[in-house]
């Protein structure tokens, strides 16, 4: 990336599909985020329950042992400046008090294009976030 | 076509459409993964001699882009609303026809409490269809007799609205069926599809409406269905500062 407004930034990823997970995860990754992923709703739970600094959660629905919209309010709880997007493979998104639905099968550039407008440039050495441990 | 023969049709077709809509999510996922992927590799091959050098390494890249977007758009297909009319319907004329329909244990007490007069923007066949889902399982739920309760009522508050709750007096469920019992295909009775309350998920949530699925007081299964009013007809709510992308390429 030639700009700099992802340096620092880190998200959570919650995808159960493998392939998915690592795909998106590289590209965001290639993007310059810090990517820190969940391939479960207990993985998840476990992430949410022990907070570190997360800019934006990147949730999918259905995830074997849970949906993600159960994981909304404990994002709100515990990570109140966190943006939550939505990002299902559903025929429609269902109304919930998410950030941003992104559609699996949509050009990732335009994932990218709603993490631009919802994360406001960060100037270079005031990041809040290390970037972790990446979790299979 | 009869009340009943009408009734098992639109149940078959809700069936083929959990199905379908299921093979259509779980194909999304791999051509997203697939489209990733390529689109990963394609930034990884511009940086070497290769980009360059062969122009069908471009053109390749661009024809997997093209197709996956194809395949996507097909997915996304919908068969055209035959009718613009709204249709719509009272619940205690639904629940009264679901019950009807009904395979009804000799040792089930059914005890009805309707006291709506609102309605739901539903046809009367499919409210019936998702009350017999959730009658059925209420059953299945207290296979040594109990007390199935059908309720019905006009919502006050906001908007107004009506709702509908079935409630069961049977062994209840486990935690981790609380959170998957909406997913298709999941059930914790041995033999059964495990498609019935993604039915009624369906068509609550088509029709703009909430379902929600909680323990009874003292035991027991209690589901409770809520149709809002909406200001608008048709319009979807949704919060100001949320938006939905969809792609350009």
């Amino acid at each position: 990336m030639e700009t700099s407004w992802t340096f620092g930034r880190c998200l959570l990823l919650v995808e159960d599909d493998p392939s998915n997970r690592m795909t998106l995860a590289a590209l965001l990754e290639e993007a310059g985020f810090a990517v820190v992923t969940a391939g479960s709703y207990s993985e998840a739970e476990k992430w949410l329950n022990h907070p570190r600094p997360i800019d934006a959660v990147l949730l999918d629905q259905s995830l074997g042992d849970g949906f993600g919209t159960g994981l909304i309010p404990l994002v709100r709880h515990h990570m109140p400046g966190a943006k939550v997007v939505f990002v299902t493979g559903a025929d429609s998104a269902i109304d919930m008090p998410v950030d941003a639905v992104f559609r699996k099968g949509d050009h990732f550039e335009a994932l990218l294009a709603f993490l631009f407008k919802l994360l406001p440039q960060r100037p270079l050495g005031m990041s809040s976030t290390a970037s972790g441990p990446r979790r299979p | 076509m009869d009340s009943r023969a009408d009734l098992q049709a639109r149940e078959r077709a809700a069936v083929a459409d959990v199905v379908a809509s299921t093979l259509r999510h779980d194909l999304r996922n791999k051509l997203a993964s697939i489209r990733n992927a390529s689109f990963y590799l394609m930034r990884k091959m511009q940086k070497t001699d290769a980009w360059g050098a062969d122009a069908r390494v471009e053109a390749f890249f661009q024809l997997i882009d093209r197709e996956l977007a194809a395949a996507e758009e097909v997915l996304s297909r919908r068969a055209p609303v035959v009718s613009s009319e709204r249709p719509c319907c009272r619940p205690r004329d639904a629940a009264e026809h679901a019950l009807g329909e009904a395979r009804l244990d000799d040792n089930v007490r059914v005890e009805r409490d309707f006291r709506d007069s609102g309605k739901v923007p539903l046809d009367l066949e499919d409210l019936a269809l998702l009350v017999r889902c959730l009658v059925d399982n209420a059953v299945e739920a207290m296979p040594r007799g109990g007390l199935l309760t059908v309720r019905t009522w006009d919502i006050e508050e906001g908007e107004g609205g009506v709702a509908i709750r079935v409630e069961d007096t049977g062994e209840g469920l486990v935690a981790e069926a609380y959170s998957r019992a909406f997913e298709p295909f999941y059930s914790t009775r041995p033999g059964h599809a495990g498609l019935g309350l993604n039915i009624v998920q369906r068509l609550v949530l088509r029709n703009g409406g909430k379902v929600a699925l909680d323990g009874g007081p003292t035991g027991g299964t209690h589901v409770e269905v809520l149709f809002l009013h909406r200001p608008e007809a048709g319009a979807r709510t949704r919060p100001a500062s949320q938006e939905e992308t969809r792609g350009n390429k």
